[in-house]
């Protein structure tokens, strides 16, 4: 935190100018860099495989951010208020199914559609969040579970022909605006992903700022005291939550325009997981570590499936390559590599030594 | 069909949630982890019983008292290797640590065995039907059912009236003050945690001759699993134990007069309701000591 009084090496104090300091400025220029990078074309050799202006790279990017918008609006619920939900890819396919049902099948056109999805996901998360906050820590984390898993089956079923099961449900392009169909026209996409990140960020970090984000802090950090102070920590949980499930809609629906229509295995719990796995590794709680978590994610999980298939993996003994090439092989290890060394924030932690340092086998 | 055999299908079908959800709660109890590789191991045990057979043609009655001890003894190393350094932390480490080792130990046999469905069959005694009085029924099923009751008394006895039941109920309860009696907690833990991973690898053996042999069988049913444990309790080895039976029948019941997805998302619905009214579950108590 910056301090409203610098202290000079002389020992005086000064009355504090707003000083130049990376921190403050920094997320502008970098908006401003991620806004007109369409207008370059550089060529990064290695990292984009091609000039990152064109389409393809373009497109990494735009889905580089939705997922860190998700994993910004997740971590509201996990790293701020120390809620682990293991169901958070159901608001999210709701915001995917949402605004690709509205504009497919019920002809909405796309603003409408968008704003009806995230409406509705946020309603669904209330609703859903209403009976789960009813329990706590682990059972929590299970009756989530529980729900996502029905979304994912009514998904996979089908119900009335509206989410077309397994196939999935291409989006009717003719109902959406034509600036943004068409693959000339990834870069009206890169610049509405970009927004959809600074809108989920803004609403994060207003609230973290906000009173009702220090009462979210005080409940991860220990609930029942904050009961005792007299507030309702249920009733703050249920807004995280709520406001977390309409965020996930939100990057749900830019993803959707994005890929062009829904899959449905945006519902299914791994999704859930690469969400925990972003937060984890860019640093709960911490103010840009879930974005940056998971757009690095989200840009390695891209070139991971590359990489499965890369001749260095081939190469090694069948041991080895076999589960290598296997995604979720990769990210499980990743994932436990990530709880046993980067374990900072999780609920009611505040240490960061993690669980090396404290390297006591009976401390039961 | 009959009513009654629905209703002796669901018990079938409860016998597995029953059998799964138990050594959940036996290992939530002592160790406070919720074990999200169960479901895993239930896949591995019925791999296990799969991969005997086809590579070493070993029986299944062989197998089904073998997978379960290696798999169990694989869930004490893991409980000494990865859980116990975990167990100084929040819980939830450690669900997150059984999470990422399913997607492990899922992979690895998929990339070992592809992902199709493998066919196993019932062993050479319990081919035919039974006649119950009522109605026949498949030999395989009946035996299955016993076998699920036989464990659960059997476990309910173990926790009651043995020994080492008492000592891990009193570690399970009060952990402190079974520590200052002078009794060593630390000991129980790691068997406890094996016991109850042969579970799963015993319920997975059973499952082989049933259900489609394949990398996912856990996945698909260990959410399942979560919600019975939730519904009758959390760390509640009877609540478990009769809202697998009873989520069983409710399923069976629904699958045969009910619309496809009710069956599907029953025990889910459920489980709201449970929460609703009893958020501990319907035999849990309302304030876990954490």
């Amino acid at each position: 935190m910056m301090t409203d009084t610098a202290v000079t090496p002389g020992g005086t104090s000064t009355p504090a100018k707003r000083r130049w300091h990376p921190a403050r400025f920094g997320p502008l220029v970098v908006l401003a860099v991620l806004i007109a990078l369409p207008y370059w074309s550089i060529e990064i050799p290695g990292v984009f495989d091609t000039a990152i202006n064109k389409p393809g790279t373009l497109q990494l990017l735009a889905l580089c951010l939705v997922f860190g918008a998700l994993a910004t609006g997740y971590d509201l619920l996990f790293g701020r208020t120390g809620l682990l939900s293991f169901g958070h890819a159901l608001y999210f396919a709701a915001g995917v199914y949402g605004t690709d049902v509205l504009i497919t099948k019920a002809g909405y056109p796309l603003w409408q559609a968008v704003l009806f999805a995230v409406v509705g996901t946020a309603t669904i998360a209330a609703a859903l969040g209403a009976v789960a906050l009813r329990t706590n820590g682990i059972a929590f984390a299970m009756v989530t579970l529980a729900f996502a898993q029905v979304g994912a089956i009514t998904i996979g079923r089908d119900p009335g022909g509206v989410t077309g099961g397994e196939e999935g449900l291409p989006m009717d392009t003719a109902k959406v605006p034509d600036a943004l169909v068409g693959v000339t026209n990834t870069v009206n996409l890169y610049w509405l992903a970009v927004g959809v990140a600074v809108i989920t960020v803004l609403v994060v970090h207003a609230i973290a700022d906000a009173p009702a984000g220090r009462v979210l802090a005080a409940i991860r950090d220990d609930e029942r005291r904050v009961g005792v102070l007299g507030l309702d920590p249920y009733r703050y949980k249920l807004f995280a939550f709520t406001v977390a499930g309409g965020l996930a809609g939100l990057a749900g629906a830019m993803y959707a325009l994005l890929i062009g229509g829904a899959t449905p295995h945006v519902a299914v719990s791994d999704q859930t997981l690469t969400l925990l796995v972003m937060v984890v590794l860019g640093g709960p709680g911490t103010r840009w570590g879930p974005l940056i978590g998971g757009m690095l994610f989200t840009y390695l999980d891209y070139r991971l499936v590359s990489f499965g298939r890369s001749d260095a993996v081939d190469s090694l003994p069948g041991v080895l390559s076999g589960p290598l090439s296997q995604p979720l092989f990769v990210l499980g290890t990743v994932f436990i590599l990530a709880v046993y060394f980067f374990p900072g924030g999780l609920a009611g932690l505040r240490t960061r030594l993690g669980p090396l340092a404290r390297w006591i086998p009976d401390r039961r | 069909m009959g009513f009654l055999t629905q209703t002796f299908n669901g018990l079938v079908g409860g016998s597995f949630y029953a059998l799964l959800a138990l050594g959940l709660a036996v290992i939530f109890g002592m160790l406070r982890v919720v074990n999200f590789a169960h479901g895993a191991f239930y896949m591995l045990g019925a791999f296990g019983a799969y991969v005997l057979l086809a590579e070493a043609g070993i029986s299944f009655w062989w197998a089904l008292l073998a997978v379960p001890v290696v798999l169990g003894l694989l869930g004490i190393l893991l409980e000494r290797t990865l859980i116990r350094r975990l167990s100084a932390l929040d819980p939830l480490y450690n669900f997150l640590l059984t999470f990422g080792l399913t997607l492990m130990l899922q992979d690895v046999v998929k990339s070992r065995y592809g992902s199709q469905s493998n066919p196993y069959g019932a062993p050479a005694g319990l081919r035919g039907t039974v006649d119950l009085g009522l109605f026949d029924f498949p030999a395989y099923r009946v035996f299955v059912f016993g076998v699920a009751v036989l464990l659960c008394v059997g476990v309910w006895w173990l926790l009651t009236r043995t020994r080492v039941g008492t000592v891990v109920r009193a570690a399970t309860e009060r952990p402190e003050l079974t520590r200052a009696l002078g009794i060593d907690v630390g000991r129980w833990i790691a068997p406890v945690f094996g016991f109850g991973v042969a579970l799963a690898a015993l319920a997975g053996v059973l499952a082989a001759p049933m259900r489609a042999v394949n990398p996912l069988m856990g996945a698909d049913l260990i959410i399942g699993v979560f919600a019975v444990v939730v519904i009758g309790g959390l760390g509640s080895v009877f609540g478990s134990v009769a809202a697998g039976f009873g989520i069983g029948l409710l399923q069976a019941w629904s699958e045969a007069y009910g619309p496809g997805l009710l069956a599907q998302t029953l025990i889910f619905l459920v489980m709201a309701l449970v929460l609703l009214f009893r958020p501990a579950g319907l035999f849990g108590r309302e304030e876990l000591p954490t």
